[in-house]
C-alpha cells in the first residue's frame, strides 16, 4: 500500500483520502478505525481492553448484562444496549432485535425464513436472528 | 384504550360495514346469492338477517386480515391459522344458510379448500415482498448470491404465486358469473395483471429473468386447468392462452427498467 503525507497549512482539520480500485474488507476496516468516535471498553474480569469497532461482530444481552463478541471471544460491556445504540455509528451498527446490535460490515449472508424471520450470518459463521419489526432500521443503515 | 386496540376496532367496524354492503352489491352479479333474495321474498327474513350478520363478520375478518402479517415466526403462523379458522367457520355458516353448497359436504369442503389457497396466495405475495427487501439489502452490502441460469431459481416463488392466483381468480370468476361474460373478463384481466405485477417485482429486484416468461405461462395455464378439472367445466384455453407469457415479458422488462432507473438515481 502506498502511503503519502501532504502538509497543507491552510487546512483547519486533518483530511484523509483513500484511493483504491474497489472497497476491500481491509479498506473498510481502515475506514472504520479512522472514523470510530469513541472506543469501546471490553471487560474480562477486572481487565479492561480497548476494542476497535471494526473488530466487533455484535453486542448482545444475556442474563448477566451486555456483552460484545469479536473473532477472539466475548467481553462484558458496562453500557446498556440502548446507550450503545445511541453511541455507535449508525452506518456501521444496527439494532436487529431487543437484545442485539450487529456490525453491518461483518454480515456475510442474509436469509429469509417462510415465517418472515431474518437470519443474518456474521463473519466466522455466527448466526443471529432478526424480526420484520427491525427491517426498517436495517434498510436505513445500509441505505436502501 | 390502547392505540393498537383502537386500530383493531376501527378495522373491524370498517371491514364489517364493507362486508354488509357487499350483501347489497354482490347479488346483482349472478345466481350465487339469489337464494337470499328469494328466501327474503318468501318470508325467509331470518336467513337475510343471519346472512347480514355473517357478511359483517366476514367483512370484519377481512378488515383485520393484514394483522397476522405484522409479526414474524411462531406468532405469524398462530395468528394466520386462527384467522383462517374463524373465516372458514363464518364462510361455512354462510354457505349452509344460503344453500350455496347445494346440500353437498364435498362442495363445502371444496370452498374451504379454495379459501385456504387464497390465504396461501396472500401469504406468498407478502413473502415475495419481504424477499424483495432482503434482496435490496444484500445488494447494498455486496453479498447478493450469484444469479441462477436464466433466473430460474429467482423466478420460482413468483411462478408459484401466478399458479395460485390463476386458480383463485378463475374459481372466483366462475362463482360470480357462471355463464356470462363478467367472470371471463375478471379472469382475463386479473390473471394477466397479477402476472404483470409479479414480473415487475421480479425484474426490479433480480433483473431480466427469461425463465419467468415460460414458468408464468405454465403456472397460469396450470391454475386455470386445475379450476376446469375441479369444477368439471367445459372450457378451453383459446386464443388468450398466450396472454400470461406476454404479460410476464412486458412486466419483467418494465421491472428491469425500473430497477436500472433506481440504480442510476442512487448514483
Amino acid at each position: 500500500m502506498k502511503v503519502e503525507y501532504v502538509e497543507i497549512p491552510e487546512l483547519k482539520e486533518p483530511e484523509i483520502t483513500i484511493r483504491a480500485s474497489e472497497l476491500t474488507p481491509e479498506i473498510s476496516k481502515l475506514i472504520a478505525s479512522l472514523t470510530a468516535d469513541e472506543p469501546i471498553r471490553g471487560w474480562r474480569g477486572d481487565e479492561m481492553e480497548i476494542i476497535p469497532l471494526a473488530d466487533i461482530l455484535r453486542f448482545y444481552t444475556d442474563g448477566k448484562g451486555v456483552s460484545l463478541e469479536t473473532a477472539s471471544g466475548a467481553y462484558s460491556v458496562r453500557e446498556r444496549i440502548y446507550e450503545l445504540e445511541e453511541k455507535l455509528p449508525k452506518r456501521e451498527f444496527v439494532r436487529i432485535s431487543n437484545s442485539e446490535i450487529v456490525n453491518i460490515r461483518h454480515i456475510t449472508a442474509i436469509d429469509l425464513s417462510f415465517t418472515g424471520t431474518i437470519r443474518l450470518t456474521l463473519t466466522g459463521g455466527r448466526l443471529v436472528f432478526s424480526s420484520r419489526r427491525y427491517i426498517k432500521k436495517l434498510k436505513e443503515a445500509v441505505g436502501v | 384504550m390502547t392505540e393498537e386496540k383502537y386500530s383493531l376496532r376501527q378495522h373491524i367496524i370498517r371491514g364489517g360495514i364493507g362486508g354488509a354492503l357487499g350483501l347489497l352489491i354482490l347479488p346483482r352479479y349472478g345466481e350465487m346469492l339469489n337464494s337470499i333474495i328469494i328466501d327474503a321474498g318468501e318470508g325467509g327474513t331470518p336467513a337475510l338477517i343471519i346472512s347480514c350478520i355473517l357478511y359483517f363478520v366476514i367483512g370484519a375478518l377481512a378488515g383485520i386480515a393484514t394483522m397476522p402479517f405484522a409479526d414474524t415466526g411462531k406468532e405469524l403462523v398462530i395468528r394466520s391459522v386462527i384467522h383462517y379458522a374463524l373465516t372458514s367457520l363464518a364462510f361455512s355458516a354462510l354457505c349452509l344458510v344460503n344453500g350455496w353448497n347445494r346440500g353437498r359436504w364435498d362442495t363445502l369442503f371444496f370452498f374451504i379448500g379454495v379459501l385456504a389457497v387464497f390465504y396461501l396466495t396472500i401469504w406468498l405475495a407478502r413473502w415475495i415482498a419481504w424477499l424483495g427487501e432482503i434482496s435490496d439489502i444484500r445488494e447494498k452490502l455486496g453479498i447478493k448470491p450469484k444469479r441462477s441460469p436464466l433466473g430460474i431459481v429467482e423466478a420460482l416463488p413468483y411462478a408459484v404465486l401466478v399458479l395460485l392466483t390463476s386458480f383463485i381468480v378463475s374459481c372466483a370468476g366462475y362463482a360470480l358469473d357462471r355463464t356470462g361474460w363478467v367472470g371471463s373478463i375478471i379472469t382475463a384481466l386479473i390473471i394477466p395483471a397479477g402476472v404483470f405485477w409479479a414480473g415487475v417485482v421480479l425484474g426490479k429486484h433480480n433483473g431480466f429473468a427469461p425463465a419467468f416468461i415460460v414458468l408464468a405461462e405454465l403456472a397460469a395455464a396450470a391454475g386455470f386447468g386445475i379450476t376446469i378439472f375441479a369444477l368439471h367445466l367445459n372450457l378451453g384455453f383459446g386464443w388468450g392462452a398466450a396472454i400470461p407469457a406476454i404479460a410476464a415479458l412486458i412486466g419483467n422488462l418494465a421491472g428491469f427498467a425500473l430497477g436500472k432507473i433506481k440504480e442510476k438515481r442512487a448514483e
